[in-house]
């Protein structure tokens, strides 16, 4: 590989060193890499694309947030990976073994808006779109120590409610609710949101569209009750390239200029993070 | 042994190497040159700009599939006025010969907007769109050889440009459609655009792309595409750019040999966008430990009989070098 890890260009291929994977909840696995300058300059919110195994199969690389930093003597050396097993490029990235050489693109995307210390700050995250929220928590407790921190996590069962310790550990208040009952609310985790909304909070969210959805018109409706908060939210399209190249990624953004009031922009490089309004809801089709 | 030549010409517009880009693989050309040496690659060729803007295709635009992906993006682009606005002003710093590729919704369209690009001096050759899947319409001009012919004819003569036709392998024979182009005086003709192809969501019942069809383009598609440079440059005089599923230097080396004068990198800038980059640089070095001093000596070096344009050579054995994780 002439890849190298120390370029600035964010989309030139890097090349780290799996350092840790392993199983940490049912095929949800945790990959650690070891990169110095991607660490050094990933911020919360941002994303890699990650091949999943040498060669060309699986073709394309997959996209992740940066779930974490690995740091040694203070300074960040590495990143986590979360990953969910959902297909042959996942399940490659499961046998990939401590010691070898890993590429990927990166960090890529426009980051979280994180406001200002003052704020309440309320992470919303439902199933593995858990995975920026522990680097953003790390980030924002290092920040200020103060600051109000909240995390909202939802999942089907039990077993998919990633990152409640972790997080809970860097001084947050966390809630959960899953689907069945089966760990904290029963019911989604917008409904926990709810109460919580005031004005002068700021709302970051990661998760499927029905969640986005959900969280749009609540938003909506606290808009127009007078409460002024900002909320962003993190895409989750599928990225064949994440670097602007391929305009696969599109999510419908809301545009003056457009007949249709919309257009197409990429989420790897217009995003992934956006304004919720930013985005036209009613467009979005949930194919799962 | 002096470093090989890997220059090569299609027609007038001579290229450094023989490695492009692909339309629709590397956006409008300039906005990856801070981050990939572009001087080191033979041109880029744009996506597709037509007359007026495309928003694209409703999302999920794109699927993987076995060695390759399926795409429906829809031509989206910001349209001649937003190329020209945005575009244009970055295009003559890029240091390799910039190739415009444009499709319109009628043959006065096409006309219009090749008129449009030999006004400009930035730009160095027209590819005309003549196969794109995804949108209505845009397969009927590369279908028919009387209709091909004549909006090459017709595009070649409003531009003053050198120009190639993209060809679609969606056809049943490609030979006939390059050979019009020929005659219409095309400089060369590309192929190929992407296989018709179809993904399905079969909890849903549906098929995962609004329009039904979308194009398969990939490693997958590399032996189809090959044949088709194989059998279309023996039966015409003019170059062929060939295209599908190339992601290294042997990949270009087996285009050559079939007879491709020039090929295009597509699918696989999504991999890494230095990859066209990657593989003229181990182009280069392959063709020196093979002893191949000028690569054109490869062009056409499997077909039975080789074109009156092409140099004769016989090259040496090249080796099946594994790809690697780039």
């Amino acid at each position: 590989m002439n890849a190298t890890c120390s370029s600035t260009s964010s989309a030139q291929m890097r090349v780290g060193i799996v350092t840790g994977n392993v199983e940490v909840a049912p095929d949800c696995w945790r990959l650690e890499i070891r990169c110095p300058e991607f660490a050094r300059s990933a911020t919360p919110g941002q994303f890699l694309m990650l091949r999943c195994r040498q060669g060309l199969d699986p073709l394309l690389s997959r996209a992740f947030s940066i779930c974490d930093l690995i740091y040694e003597g203070g300074e960040p050396v590495g990143l986590v990976v979360l990953q969910v097993v959902i297909g042959v490029g996942t399940l490659a990235l499961t046998k990939r073994v401590v010691g070898e050489e890993i590429g990927f693109l990166g960090p890529l995307g426009n980051p979280y808006d994180l406001g200002t210390p003052d704020e309440h700050m309320i992470m919303v995250a439902g199933g593995i779109g858990a995975a920026p929220f522990l680097y953003v928590a790390r980030f924002l407790r290092a920040r200020s120590a103060e600051q109000r921190l909240t995390y909202l996590v939802g999942g089907r069962n039990k077993d998919f409610v990633y990152l409640a310790d972790e997080i809970a550990a860097l001084g947050c208040d966390v809630q959960i609710a899953t689907d069945d009952g089966s760990l904290g609310h029963q019911g989604y985790v917008t409904q926990l949101l709810d109460p919580l909304l005031a004005s002068g909070v700021r709302v970051l969210a990661c998760g499927p569209n029905p969640m986005f959805k959900s969280l749009a018109s609540l938003v909506e409706q606290k808009r127009a009750e007078g409460l002024e908060f900002a909320c962003q939210v993190s895409t989750e399209e599928s990225m064949p390239c994440g670097y602007g190249a391929c305009a696969g990624c599109v999510v419908p953004l809301r545009s003056d200029n457009h007949p249709d009031g919309f257009r197409y922009g990429k989420s790897c490089v217009e995003g992934p993070v956006f304004p919720v309004e930013a985005i036209r809801w009613d467009l979005i089709r949930s194919i799962h | 042994m002096n470093s090989p030549s890997l220059a090569v010409s299609i027609g007038p517009l001579d290229l450094r190497n023989p490695v492009l880009t692909a339309s629709g693989t590397f956006g409008l050309g300039h906005e990856f040159a801070d981050l990939v040496d572009l001087s080191a690659i033979g041109g880029v060729v744009t996506k597709t700009v037509t007359m007026n803007e495309r928003i694209g295709n409703p999302p999920p635009r794109t699927m993987e599939s076995a060695g390759g992906m399926l795409n429906s993006i829809g031509l989206m682009n910001p349209g001649w006025d937003g190329f020209v606005e945005r575009t244009l002003p970055k295009v003559a710093a890029l240091p390799c010969p910039f190739i415009l590729n444009i499709a319109g919704k009628s043959e006065a369209e096409f006309v219009e907007l090749s008129r449009r690009a030999g006004e400009l001096a930035e730009v160095a050759a027209l590819e005309l769109n003549l196969s794109c899947p995804n949108v209505s319409g845009g397969l009927d001009f590369g279908r028919d050889p009387v209709a091909a012919e004549q909006i090459v004819a017709r595009c070649v003569e409003a531009s003053g440009l050198p120009l190639m036709a993209k060809l679609s392998p969606n056809v049943e024979d490609v030979v006939p459609i390059a050979q019009a182009c020929e005659r219409g005086g095309a400089t060369a003709v590309s192929l190929i655009n992407t296989f018709l192809g179809t993904a399905i969501d079969w909890r849903a019942r549906k098929t995962i792309f609004a329009r039904g069809i979308a194009g398969v383009s990939g490693p997958a598609i590399k032996p189809m595409a090959l044949l088709a440079v194989f059998r279309t440059s023996q039966a015409i005089s003019i170059p062929v750019v060939g295209i599908g599923g190339i992601a290294s230097a042997t990949d270009v080396l087996e285009y050559l040999v079939a007879g491709a004068t020039a090929v295009q990198v597509g699918t696989a800038c999504f991999l890494d966008p230095a990859m066209p980059v990657t593989i003229a640089v181990e182009l280069r070095r392959l063709l020196q430990s093979e002893g191949i001093e000028d690569i054109r000596a490869l062009i056409g070096s499997a077909h039975p009989s080789q074109p009156k344009h092409v140099a004769s050579a016989t090259p040496r054995a090249v080796n099946q070098a594994e790809v690697s994780e780039k």
